[in-house]
């Protein structure tokens, strides 16, 4: 197997195997401890420009299946794929690819043989590290070179349909997961994605058409979707419903007044504890994000709706007209647990129902 | 606070072992960290639960709703605990339930209800549950009778499966591909099973398990998800087992664990428990197959698998807490909601029987037979899996190539693809899948690479490690020592890295002391202990026959006694199914082999003060010898002592040169040409065993010849002294001086192991002088050796003789029964002595109590084992009762493994009527049965007899008493297979019916 090396902004090297292409960048390290959906990942364009570090140590196990995999968008968006043993062999499928031929076809460059568990413990929220792999190891990262996530580059109009005359749900997409939209489509609805760049007026004529708007997750830092804030600052006057998940819940909280924060530690995997405040029940739910809504930022209209168990950041909020709420964990699993994939179908039912 | 019962398993058996000692202790601890009153029902006396400073009150007691009864009203027991102490716990608890105890005396059930457990339980209604929560469930229909399985059209194809319907570890299963197949196996087993189920066979489906926790507010979490390497088929304990699921992706992981909280709200279960599902791998659908409403093996294995003491968190939300209130134990900022996420995989391996019963593998299935387990950490699956390998000890002797379900089919696997098998013709034959059989692939492509090099450089021993190859293969492949093998790999700093199982996968910060070693890493998780400043204790690995729960036991009082003097504790161990690998027992436990290179490997990072080595039964002694050729500080005897009470011959010379008797001894070797001059019968007595591997009485030449023909051509033979009494003498010595002993007798002569022995202490027919014998010769042996610590020496009287059998340098299995028996703490003492500490005179107590100890076999379990007793160790447990009357001991001792309390109806084989005269049946009111010849000697003594010729399809008796120098082997095995007890002792036989007697009156 051919070396590779990965390195990192801190000076720090490690040696590795090739996989995947030569097509190397550099972006933010971000990691993920969840065991299983390594596909829903990579596909997640939450993670565009960043690279993926699974902490699980095999990964590929079942290879890839373009058509069976719950991939969450048509083409992966990360920059690079770190990961500590990747397998030659794989399930039982014959249709499928190994991952290591998957990012080769998608021209993704990967590094396997990596102690992925010393990574974590390295990596920090403020700054990011920011890591590029090569065939060299005199390659050294650029620290002056500022590494901003791109705000989502992800270009959608479309609709999807589950039947005729039925009511419509705008998605408005930051670079948002197939799976939001396959569980809004669990409902009767129709489902129209648009650009979250398009603003008030390129919308507003339409915008009485559809019953509610659910507003993606997506990369980055929430303040820098302005666009799409003072879109949203608007229709909060309106009575359409509107749902946030994710990043789709930051900026719904910073439209309503709120702030947002970088958190001490990032929430990146598939058990981030958190409290229901009405039913205290507790659940496991699918993160990805290192920015969350400052409690103490939070007006009397709105109420906290789910908590996190280990740091009490909010993770849910729910407006008292009850027709704007908002998540920050990811309802819809892909990959992760969906014990509260009901948060969704709830509220379209209700909104449809109106 | 409450007073709260604990219901405990009893006797480690198959399918109940270890963990639900584990399981009770954890739920123990969180009990009494909640302030309650605790009372616990178990016989087990190796369990550290039946401990006296542990529980409040301990009834060593058979688990039965009449000791339930009697215990809930003697201690006013507001609530029960029904969910700790496995099926044993669980089947007395529904009992009690149907005799309306609970109710009667107004006791809460903690956790689920009984009712929900029941349904969970039997099979029509669990299948009924499962539909309306529109999930699949096999076909199946129940039988009742062979009319029933005549009547009945199976309303699917075969292969079939059939299982009994309320069973544990999947007694009465079976696959039957036709018809006549299955009406034979029906009319075999519906001969003592109420009914049987048939089923779809689900050949080759994936085998997975999911581990749930429920709190009373409707909370869900999955504790960990794990993946069989065997496809359907083979038992789960039976199985290898991976953790997390490795080939099912994220979409039907989430299905799977959606189904089993949805199943888990509908049973309203509260608390832990499991469902097993069998996954279709051509379409990814599923059927669920079984819950499992309580602790179970499984959930012992997920507990170590991913750092979360279920046991104790279950048991908190019994008494009503939430999920969301509890913290996460190994770092109390996290909620105890987060599931585990692990990033490591662990390896689970059965540990069978197979080469002391059979010599080779044997064929395994839908029964359980394995006895113990090993688990294995690796941060690479075959890293997990090479360590694996060598800690069950798979030997490689008579393998061979079948690829069907066997005991040793991983090894007949890899041969297979040395031999250029490909994976896809592997698959073919063994459904196993492609990922699990590439990884197996590429250990067999690292031996090869191994195999072609011609030097040996630091890099090809870097990627060997990496994929788990130990030292020794390395060596063996260059024809260097295993310690030019380590140097090598030293000099180029090729080291493990100490890692952690936390929980988290790292992402938070956590102080937790549970570790293992991996190559796979960059860096150490945690710092050296400071040095000197710790001991290192080497613990007894699976549960094998010879080894079990005693063992535990004795290295967790080692690990308490250890902080009391001062030090750090540090624990070796690989077992899942203990208390001991609980990584609060020590102040650091790492779950690794038990072999040099890992002893040394973590000398070499904590620098301990010592190392002890003689709580792990045989394991530690028969490492003593290279640990002081590798320099390591061995606390306790001198390695020259252990060596001579290791090896026959140097021990007989050693007794003989201190004028110490022993039963006369040959060489075999010397003595191969001349067998016809021995004196029979004698016995063959291997050196360096645990449990008599191999011993054996022989009665002729022929007999002596064929049985060394499969045994080690090195050992001694003895004169076998028939009809003496075998004697344990245990104790602790320090400077010449005994300053603790026990003596206890065997019911059994001598030629039945000392483990499969019923044993009394203090003893009841010898007398004081020969006591005080024994305690002369012992203190000879200590002085003469030279013994520091704990010993154990086995004695043989016959007549006025008294001779000396062996001498064991370390802690025997009777240390847990004596020490609570007389309540000497002989581990700590031992410690204290090891440890150069001061430790507290003993007052000279004389106690009236009376103990007996007595073994459980799983003779049910072992198919085609012989259950007559013999110098093999069979026996898997034992149970011990206390009492002020030996009799009383005796049969509460003996009720706690399954003999009856009261005889009705009793069968009987003997050879002749002085056997017969001798029983004193005619004392009891019982009728006796005859199925042979024996009738003629009843009918000459005048007892009230029936004769019952043996093929009835159904025994109607108590007990079997089976006296025959002809053995009836078959007959017994027919008779235990149904249930009914056995005693085929002469001596038990007499002391059991007399002691019956004692207590009628």
């Amino acid at each position: 197997m051919q070396d590779r090396w990965l390195i990192l902004s801190d000076g720090t090297k490690f040696k590795g195997h090739a996989i995947g292409s030569d097509n190397f960048k550099s972006g933010e390290l971000a990691f993920h401890t969840g065991m299983s959906g390594y596909m829903e990942s990579i596909t997640d364009p939450s993670y565009k420009g960043q690279s993926l570090c699974f902490t699980y140590p095999s990964i590929g196990n079942y290879g890839v299946d373009l058509k069976y995999d719950n991939l969450q968008s048509k083409t992966p968006s990360i920059s690079a794929l770190i990961i500590c043993d990747s397998s030659d062999y794989y399930g039982d499928n014959s249709e499928a690819l190994s991952l290591d031929q998957y990012l080769k076809n998608q021209n993704i460059a990967g590094i396997s043989g990596i102690d992925t568990r010393a990574l974590v413990k390295l990596q920090s929220n403020d700054p990011p590290l920011i890591a590029r792999l090569s065939d060299s190891s005199s390659f050294n990262i650029n620290k002056s070179q500022r590494f901003e996530s791109p705000v989502s580059g992800v270009h959608r109009f479309s609709k999807s349909r589950s039947g005729k005359d039925l009511p419509w749900i705008l998605v408005i997409d930051c670079g948002c997961k197939q799976g939001i939209i396959d569980l809004v489509l669990l409902c009767d609805v129709n489902v129209i994605t648009i650009d979250h760049r398009l603003n008030y007026h390129e919308i507003k004529d339409r915008l009485e058409s559809y019953q509610a708007i659910v507003i993606s997750n997506g990369p980055g830092n929430p303040k820098s979707y302005s666009v799409l804030i003072d879109m949203l600052k608007i229709s909060l006057n309106q009575q359409i419903p509107i749902f946030g998940v994710c990043l789709g819940h930051q900026v719904l909280a910073l439209a309503a007044g709120a702030e947002t924060e970088l958190l001490e530690h990032a929430h990146r995997s598939h058990n981030q504890p958190i409290i229901d405040l009405k039913t205290n029940r507790c659940y496991n739910s699918s993160q990805n994000h290192s920015y969350a809504v400052s409690k103490d930022s939070i007006s009397k209209d709105w109420k906290v709706w789910f908590e996190n168990l280990n740091d009490g950041s909010i993770e849910g909020l729910s407006h008292k007209n009850n027709i704007f709420k908002s998540v920050q964990f990811h309802p819809e699993g892909c990959s992760g647990p969906q014990d509260l994939a009901g948060v969704i179908t709830d509220f379209i039912n209700e909104a449809t129902r109106l | 606070m409450k007073t709260i019962l604990v219901l405990g398993s009893g006797a480690i058996k198959i399918g109940e072992a270890g963990e639900f000692d584990y399981s009770g202790c954890q739920a123990i601890k969180g009990l009494k960290e909640c302030g309650h009153r605790v009372v616990v029902l178990n016989p087990n006396v190796a369990s550290t639960q039946s401990n006296g400073d542990f529980a409040d009150v301990v009834y060593l007691k058979k688990v039965s709703h009449s000791e339930v009864k009697a215990i809930i009203t003697k201690e006013n027991v507001c609530s029960v605990l029904i969910g700790f102490g496995g099926q044993t716990a669980l089947n007395c608890a529904i009992e009690c339930h149907n005799l309306g105890i609970f109710e009667k005396y107004n006791v809460q059930v903690l956790g689920t209800s009984i009712e929900n457990i029941i349904c969970s339980e039997n099979r029509a209604e669990f299948a009924q549950l499962v539909r309306q929560l529109s999930y699949e469930h096999s076909n199946y229909c129940i039988i009742e009778n062979l009319i029933d399985l005549e009547d009945k059209s199976i309303p699917f194809n075969f292969p079939v499966f059939v299982r009994s319907n309320q069973s544990l570890g999947g007694l009465a299963s079976g696959v039957c591909r036709d018809y006549t197949c299955l009406y034979n196996h029906c009319k075999k087993y519906l001969s003592f099973c109420d009914s049987l189920i048939i089923e779809d066979y689900l050949d080759g489906f994936k085998e997975v398990e999911y581990e749930i926790l429920r709190d009373r507010n409707d909370s869900c979490i999955c504790i960990c998800s794990m993946e069989n390497l065997d496809p359907m088929g083979i038992h789960t304990g039976d199985s290898i087992v991976v953790a997390p699921t490795q080939t099912i992706n994220d979409t039907l992981h989430q299905k799977l664990r959606n189904a089993a909280f949805a199943i888990a709200r509908k049973l309203e279960l509260i608390g832990e428990f499991n469902v097993q599902f069998a996954i279709d791998p051509k379409t990814d659908k599923f059927k669920v197959i079984e819950v499992n409403a309580r602790l179970s093996r499984s959930s012992a294995l997920a507990s170590k698998a991913c750092g979360y003491p279920i046991a104790l968190i279950a048991v908190k939300l019994c008494l009503g807490y939430t999920l969301g209130e509890l913290k996460n134990s190994l770092n109390s900022k996290l909620s105890a909601v987060m599931e585990p996420t692990l990033d490591y995989i662990c390896v689970k391996i059965p540990k069978w029987e197979d080469q002391r019963f059979f010599g080779q593998a044997i064929p395994i299935g839908a029964e359980m037979q394995s006895i113990g387990e090993v688990m294995a950490i690796g941060r690479s699956f075959e890293e997990a899996m090479q360590k694996g390998l060598r800690m069950v000890g798979f030997s490689v002797d008579n393998l061979n190539n079948n690829l069907y379900p066997h005991s040793r089919r991983l090894l007949s696997i890899l041969s297979s693809m040395r031999k250029g098998l490909s994976i896809n013709q592997l698959h073919e034959i063994t459904n196993i899948n492609h990922w699990f059989l590439g990884k197996l692939k590429n250990i067999v492509m690292q031996e090869e690479e191994i195999a072609r090099s011609i030097n040996l450089d630091g890099k090809l021993i870097l990627k060997a490690k990496k994929s788990g190859t130990s030292d020794l293969y390395v060596a063996k492949m260059f024809d260097l020592s295993e310690m030019d093998v380590r140097s090598l790999r030293k000099r180029d700093t090729i080291t493990p890295k100490v890692k952690m199982i936390d929980s988290v996968s790292g992402e938070y910060r956590t102080k937790s002391n549970y570790l293992y070693h991996s190559y796979n890493g960059y860096d150490h998780d945690v710092e050296a202990l400071a040095p000197n400043k710790a001991i290192l204790l080497i613990g007894s690995g699976s549960y094998q026959i010879g080894s079990s729960l005693e063992f535990d036991w004795c290295c967790l009082q080692t690990l308490q006694s250890i902080n009391k003097y001062g030090f750090k504790s540090i624990f070796l161990n690989n077992n899942p199914e203990t208390l001991s690998t609980d990584y609060d027992q020590s102040d650091r436990l790492y779950f690794e082999e038990l072999s040099l290179e890992k002893i040394l490997d973590i000398v070499d990072f904590e620098n301990p003060f010592g190392v002890i080595i003689s709580m792990s039964g045989q394991v530690g002694n028969n490492l003593s010898n290279q640990l002081q050729k590798a320099g390591i500080k061995v606390l306790g005897t001198d390695n020259s002592s252990i060596q001579i009470c290791e090896n026959r011959a140097l021990f007989e010379t050693h007794l003989h040169s201190v004028g110490i008797i022993h039963p006369k001894s040959f060489e075999y070797t010397k003595l191969q040409d001349n067998l016809n001059l021995v004196e029979y019968p004698v016995i063959i007595r291997p050196s360096k065993v645990l449990s008599g591997i191999n011993m054996r009485v022989c009665n002729s030449s022929e007999e002596l010849t064929n049985s060394i023909g499969h045994g080690q051509k090195d050992c001694l033979i003895n004169e076998f002294i028939d009809n003496a009494i075998e004697i344990d003498f245990d104790g602790v010595s320090v400077d010449n001086n005994i300053i603790a002993f026990a003596i206890c007798e065997h019911i059994e002569r001598a030629g039945v192991h000392s483990g499969d022995s019923t044993l009394v202490s203090p003893p009841q027919n010898i007398n004081l002088e020969t006591q005080s014998e024994l305690l002369k010769i012992a203190k000879l042996l200590v002085y003469s050796l030279q013994i520091k610590g704990i010993f154990n020496i086995q004695f043989m009287i016959k007549s006025s003789d008294i001779f000396v059998i062996e001498c064991n340098l370390r802690a025997s299995r009777t240390i847990p029964f004596i020490s609570k028996l007389k309540s000497i703490d002989f581990i700590g003492l031992s410690t204290a002595i090891y440890l150069e500490q001061p430790f507290e005179d003993l007052k000279d107590e004389t106690s009236n109590t009376i103990g007996v100890k007595v073994p459980q076999f799983s003779f049910q379990r072992m198919k085609n084992t012989d259950p007559n007793l013999s110098a093999i160790m069979r026996s898997t447990g034992e149970v011990a009762a206390f009492s002020h009357s030996y009799s009383i001991a005796l049969i509460e001792g003996m009720s706690a493994v399954g003999y009856p309390t009261h005889l009705n109806k009793v069968c009987l084989i003997a050879d002749g009527i002085e056997i017969v005269n001798k029983l004193g049946l005619e004392k009891l009111n019982v009728s006796i049965v005859c199925v042979d010849n024996t009738i003629d000697y009843l009918s000459d003594l005048e007892l009230l007899t029936t004769y019952e010729p043996n093929d009835s399809l159904k025994e109607g008796y108590d007990l079997l008493i089976c006296l025959s120098n002809e053995h009836k082997i078959d007959y017994q095995r027919r008779v235990i297979e149904q249930g009914i007890p056995v005693i085929n002792d002469f001596h038990l036989a007499c002391q059991y019916l007399q002691a019956l007697g004692e207590i009628k009156l």
